[in-house]
């Protein structure tokens, strides 16, 4: 019996991870609908050094399927995250991840939007 | 019995309420470590930190203190404005309000701004800039709890 071939199916276990496993988002690029996607998003804080004293805020970083998402985001989408409510975000220092099959970013927050 | 409080403290506890007159939005932080960052709520605001020379003066019965102090300003992602511009202007009402009593009460000689810098990209939602200010007074020689004052007021 050949041995399964991960690579064929690496695309599949992504789209059934985030089927099963993703938190709901909305994404919105420019000029389109919000669209409803479940994919896997880190909502961590980070603690940053500054000059002298210290600072904590949201780090969070966001994986989207290229295959749902063919167009590289940038900071003209907005992302919206049902755990922070009222508030949106727009993707920066957006970069493949190691499979090539997916975009990988941190966000901005955009004020009163 | 009152409570001792050293001669800086009562220049920063001075430094910070002349301050709070002008901008009450902005907070002050005098005692934050950095195992306790400043976060959401409690933006814009400032940390506050001194470093302090001494040397007798001229009269030999006091020294003449000499204190640095630096203000770093933290603000929040906010609409209408960029991160830099709300520091500017912290740091621009922070000189102004020590400018309008350079004696604190009568407690100083003299405080003044020596300089401040462009805000960090700290991040994507937070940043800061720095201030520094320069203050001189004088303590007695022999109780350095003791500010005497411009006026020759005391401030035990």
């Amino acid at each position: 019996m050949p041995l399964p071939d991960l690579e064929s199916r690496t695309d599949m276990l992504f789209s059934k991870s985030d089927e099963l496993l993703g938190d709901t988002i909305m994404v919105q690029p420019p000029s389109s609908a919000s669209v409803t996607v479940k994919t896997h998003v880190s909502h961590r804080d980070k603690t940053r050094m500054l000059d002298f004293s210290t600072a904590t805020a949201q780090d969070i970083l966001i994986e989207l399927d290229k295959v749902l998402f063919p167009t590289k985001p940038n900071s003209t989408w907005r992302i919206t995250l049902p755990r922070l409510p009222g508030r949106a975000f727009a993707p920066r220092e957006v970069n493949t991840d190691d499979s090539g099959f997916r975009w990988e970013f941190g966000v901005k927050e955009v004020p009163g939007v | 019995m009152s409570e001792s409080v050293a001669a800086i403290r009562k220049v920063q506890a001075a430094i910070m309420a002349a301050v709070a007159l002008v901008r009450p939005d902005l907070s002050g932080y005098a005692d934050r470590t950095t195992a306790e960052p400043l976060s959401d709520g409690e933006w814009p605001g400032y940390v506050i930190r001194y470093e302090v020379k001494f040397n007798l003066s001229p009269e030999l019965g006091q020294f003449i203190n000499d204190a640095l102090f630096t203000f770093e300003v933290q603000s929040g992602n906010t609409a209408g404005a960029p991160l830099d511009q709300i520091n500017q202007q912290a740091i621009t009402d922070i000189s102004n309000a020590l400018q309008a009593d350079p004696t604190l009460g009568g407690m100083l000689e003299d405080i003044q701004p020596i300089g401040s810098d462009n805000s960090q990209p700290d991040s994507a939602d937070v940043g800061s800039a720095v201030l520094q200010v320069r203050a001189t007074y004088y303590t007695l020689v022999r109780n350095h709890e003791v500010i005497v004052g411009h006026g020759g007021q005391l401030f035990p």
